[in-house]
């Protein structure tokens, strides 16, 4: 796997130009981003942000472009699904030991950073702008025990379902870093996903449910990183 | 008796000693010894340490006052730490014998001042706040005796007592801002009222010099000639007629027009006081002021030499001498053969001097080569004396496209047979023999073996009239531009067809060495490639960061020199910030020394900030190396000039083991955001964007300015040169950044070879 890696570091290097200078020499930086989505479905969690974990490497290519790949996760747990009950139930007050929601997402990206050469940066340093594609694979969750609830009018739809969602997208995004101590980077900026995925009309509400949150947690992300220049 | 002898003996052979410096050749001169505390000590040190004297004044007084402090502590430094300020050399030296004569009655004002000499070809003397007082080797240059040298030298102390610098400076602030006594003034008033300030202060420096400078044991009685001193600044240091042979060989004779017989003669009439503009009374009434002074003043026991004759002339002489290549460095290539040709005929096998003028005569043959000799010529019309012979002539040779070249080679070449293996004369030669071959077309077998014959009707150096029958010509069918292109030709040619032409002949003397005609070969062979880098073109196409192609030179050392830092606030009253800027600056040489040992490469920091007591030598070196690069970025791009202090340059490429020396610096700037408009509007149509313009629009446009620029010394290319602009606060990381990708580039070797 190292040789690999290592093996995968030569040829980038190679891609870029003959000078590449990288912050005072170091190309090859590990970081770790706290990505913040809007929880624009996930009303009932308030106003809190979706949170979101993402652990990078970048290696410097060129003066003025790096490129990285990137892992984030995201687990949350889900509040109790209005989806599950038929609309006219309203809001229900459910004992959370009777409900169980569980959304989490696994994605893998690969980011080209180009840092704003024009504007006298150069990488990795300074302003930037982000062009990557990812994969997504997200499962949704959610177990509710109906045994305590008997609402004359309600009907469940389901009482416990589990839903997974793959998908692919194109991600656009802008950045600034800056280096404190000569190793240690701080990075934050703002990204938009633009997912792309494949449902067939047919697909189960479930199915559906679970498509659904993952493109609307997934449409932007601020983040702010930090992260240091290994070598 | 016999101790007079022998006195008489030491003197002699004192005297012998110190003229032999000049016989054969000269080397300038530079500092010795430790640094004297004024350039050792940071300027927000010496700022800081005046700064708490100021007391008890009103606020705006206070203020006033620090800002005058602020701005001279660093503006004298910059003159200190210029390497042109000299310490613990003959000049300084005895100026400081001259000041410890001059204030013997005064020890405690002695102790707190510092005289230095200050190498410049303007005469002047100047005192500052601080205690610091500059004699300029122009100066120095121009005086007949060392009464006279105590006389400035008085007057400088007075200004120092009486604290004029700072009196000048709150006055004018005054009047600037028509306070007080200059309420309702208009500007012309506000003008005059501010010379009349400053001449007042000059009247008192007069007056009060005159007192100390006669409680002296300095005589009065040659001392009024410091007035002629300063009236005749303009002029050289002597007034000799220029003897036209002087630039001619046995068989080169100009012709007799290009030499003025008459020339000039200097306005000797005193002005009257119509000095109302001026910052210094008029000379005349200085003049009369003195002399009622110094009427009837007892001059027994006194003399016009305490520290004696011998040392006033030997130091002069250094000074004239200092001159000439002062001159040279700064493009004044005519005084600089006047000056040369004066001390030459008194040192006349001096290499120096012989040197100085063909560096000088190569100077005007590069620019009249290129057409552009006005940049480098004075108009001889306004030359006053008798060195308008020369300025004439130079300009008679330029009017003639070569005739500058040729005569600058001939004499060249006199001094190539004399000296051959003279490196710097070497390189001066070939440039201008392959300037000949190339840019003049002239060939070996152009140049006449044998001097000229003039014709039994014609003298020599006049034009010869071959007798011809006179026809009307033929004008049909010629447009006014055939006949206008026909006389132009025609005067081309006139010269060789009917006789002597001087640039014809100016090689005779060599014409059948074989090393003359090889020298021709070559250079016909020679093809000069390009030059590396066009600077212009690099410094205006690197503003476009796309374009920038990195360098890979290889180069393991490199010598930074004088790097530079300066804080701008574009937007303040007060624009240049001291302080940030010096503090600024000894953070970029750090910043520079780390990134140079992360990328591996060897570096020196020849930097003016944080010197210690005994790096005299290194203050030296960066002298010769501004000087340098000053020089080479004075001449057009298209000006194929060599250097004239080339051994000095390369001597010190040798003590730091490389040719490459690099000038670089960081501006760091804030101004007047460039989006301010948009943003107000953006902000008034949308006013969630107020978070992030408001802190904009407060903070300003931020932008950081780095340019570093590496040079080859040995051949005077320019390897690198980059400009950056960055669109951002000067922050460390981002300085980091930069300084290493220009080290990076500077050291990694090109796979191409």
């Amino acid at each position: 796997m190292k040789g690999k890696l290592l093996g995968i570091l030569m040829f980038l290097s190679l891609c870029g130009a003959a000078q590449v200078p990288g912050y005072q020499g170091l190309k090859f930086s590990v970081k770790y981003d706290l990505g913040f989505m809007h929880p624009i479905f996930e009303y009932r969690r308030g106003t809190l942000p979706l949170l979101c974990h993402n652990f990078s490497v970048d290696y410097v290519v060129s003066r003025s472009v790096s490129l990285g790949i990137r892992y984030g996760f995201m687990f949350y747990k889900q509040p109790p699904n209005k989806l599950a009950f038929n609309n006219n139930v309203g809001d229900l007050d459910i004992n959370p030991a009777d409900y169980l929601g569980k959304y989490q997402q696994h994605q893998i990206s690969f980011i080209v950073k180009r840092f704003y050469k024009r504007k006298g940066f150069i990488a990795p340093v300074g302003r930037y702008i982000t062009f990557g594609a990812y994969y997504q694979y997200a499962t949704d969750q959610t177990i509710l025990n109906t045994t305590n609830y008997s609402y004359p009018n309600s009907k469940f739809y389901f009482q416990s379902f589990k839903g997974t969602a793959h998908f692919g997208g194109v991600i656009l995004g802008i950045g600034r870093n800056f280096i404190v101590a000569n190793r240690v980077i701080i990075d934050f900026g703002g990204e938009i996903n633009f997912p792309f995925a494949v449902v067939s009309k047919t697909a189960s509400l479930e199915k559906r449910v679970t498509y659904r949150d993952v493109l609307y947690n997934n449409l932007m992300q601020l983040y702010i990183g930090v992260g240091m220049l290994a070598f | 008796m016999r101790i007079s002898t022998l006195f008489l003996f030491v003197l002699l052979a004192l005297s012998t000693r110190l003229s032999a410096q000049f016989e054969t050749d000269y080397t300038p001169v530079t500092s010795k010894g430790n640094l004297p505390k004024d350039f050792v000590t940071l300027s927000s040190t010496k700022y800081e340490e005046a700064r708490r004297t100021v007391k008890g004044d009103k606020h705006s007084t206070r203020k006033t006052k620090e800002k005058f402090l602020l701005e001279s502590s660093f503006s004298i430094d910059d003159v200190l730490l210029s390497g042109k300020v000299l310490f613990n050399d003959p000049m300084a030296d005895y100026v400081n014998k001259v000041a410890d004569k001059v204030l013997e009655s005064e020890p405690d004002v002695r102790r707190q001042l510092r005289f230095y000499v200050y190498k410049t070809t303007a005469v002047n003397a100047f005192s500052t706040n601080q205690g610091v007082v500059l004699v300029t080797t122009g100066l120095l240059a121009q005086l007949e005796n060392e009464a006279q040298l105590a006389f400035i030298l008085s007057h400088e102390v007075v200004h120092y007592k009486e604290k004029h610098a700072i009196k000048k400076y709150l006055e004018s602030d005054l009047i600037s801002k028509g306070k007080g006594a200059y309420d309702q003034l208009n500007m012309e008033h506000k003008l005059l009222a501010k010379s009349a300030f400053s001449k007042e202060e000059e009247k008192e420096a007069d007056e009060k010099g005159l007192i100390i400078f006669l409680k002296s044991r300095y005589s009065t009685a040659n001392l009024i000639g410091v007035y002629d001193v300063l009236k005749y600044a303009y002029l050289p240091f002597d007034d000799v007629v220029f003897d036209k042979t002087f630039l001619e060989n046995s068989t080169l004779k100009f012709p007799d027009d290009y030499y003025k017989a008459h020339t000039m003669a200097i306005d000797t009439k005193d002005i009257e006081d119509d000095d109302a503009r001026s910052t210094h009374p008029s000379i005349k009434s200085r003049r009369d002021k003195t002399l009622s002074g110094i009427k009837g003043a007892d001059n027994s026991g006194k003399a016009d030499y305490l520290i004696g004759e011998t040392e006033f002339k030997h130091v002069r002489e250094i000074a004239r001498f200092e001159l000439c290549r002062l001159y040279t460095l700064h493009n004044l290539y005519e005084p600089g053969i006047y000056t040369s040709y004066m001390l030459l005929k008194k040192y006349p096998n001096n290499l120096y001097l012989k040197k100085n003028v063909a560096f000088c005569l190569a100077g005007l043959a590069q620019y009249s080569n290129e057409t552009d000799f006005k940049k480098v010529h004075f108009d001889s019309d306004s030359v006053e004396g008798k060195s308008q012979a020369l300025f004439y002539l130079t300009f008679r040779l330029d009017s003639v496209k070569g005739d500058m070249n040729v005569v600058a080679l001939a004499y060249l070449t006199k001094l190539k047979n004399d000296y051959p293996n003279d490196a710097e004369i070497n390189e001066f030669y070939k440039n201008l023999m392959y300037s000949l071959v190339h840019q003049h077309e002239m060939k070996y077998s152009d140049f006449r073996s044998s001097a000229y014959v003039a014709p039994a009707h014609v003298d020599s150096g006049v034009q010869a009239k071959p007798t011809e029958v006179v026809k009307a010509p033929v004008e049909e069918g010629k447009s006014k531009y055939d006949k206008l292109r026909e006389q132009q030709v025609e005067v081309e040619t006139k010269k060789d067809e009917t006789g002597y032409n001087f640039s014809k002949y100016a090689f005779v003397e060599y014409m059948n060495k074989d090393w003359f005609k090889k020298d021709f070969e070559d250079a016909e062979k020679e093809v000069k490639k390009p030059k590396a880098i066009d600077i212009d073109f690099v410094m205006n196409s690197q503003m476009d960061r796309a374009t920038e192609r990195p360098y890979s030179l290889g180069y393991d050392k490199i010598v930074v020199v004088d790097p530079i830092y300066s804080r701008i606030n574009a937007r303040k009253k007060e624009k240049y910030k001291y302080i940030q800027s010096e503090a600024g600056q000894v953070d970029f040489t750090e910043r520079l020394k780390s990134n140079a040992k992360k990328a591996k490469l060897s570096l020196e920091v020849l930097n003016t900030k944080n010197l210690q007591a005994n790096e005299t030598e290194k203050l030296n070196d960066l002298a010769i190396m501004d000087e340098y690069i000053t020089e080479r970025l004075s001449h057009e791009k298209y000006i194929d000039m060599p250097y004239a202090e080339r051994e000095r340059v390369r001597a010190i490429a040798k003590k730091y083991n490389t040719d490459y020396f690099m000038w670089t610096g960081t501006f760091s700037l804030t101004d007047r955001n460039r989006w301010n408009g948009l943003m107000i509007m953006y902000s008034i149509f949308f006013p969630p964007v107020w978070p992030f313009t408001l802190p904009a629009l407060v903070n300003g446009g931020q932008y950081t300015i780095y340019f570093a620029m590496v040079y080859d010394v040995k051949t005077d290319e320019v390897k690198m040169a980059t400009y950056r602009e960055i669109n951002n606060r000067t922050r460390g990381y981002i300085l980091n950044s930069h300084i290493y990708d220009v080290f990076n580039q500077i050291k990694t070797k090109s796979k191409k070879g």
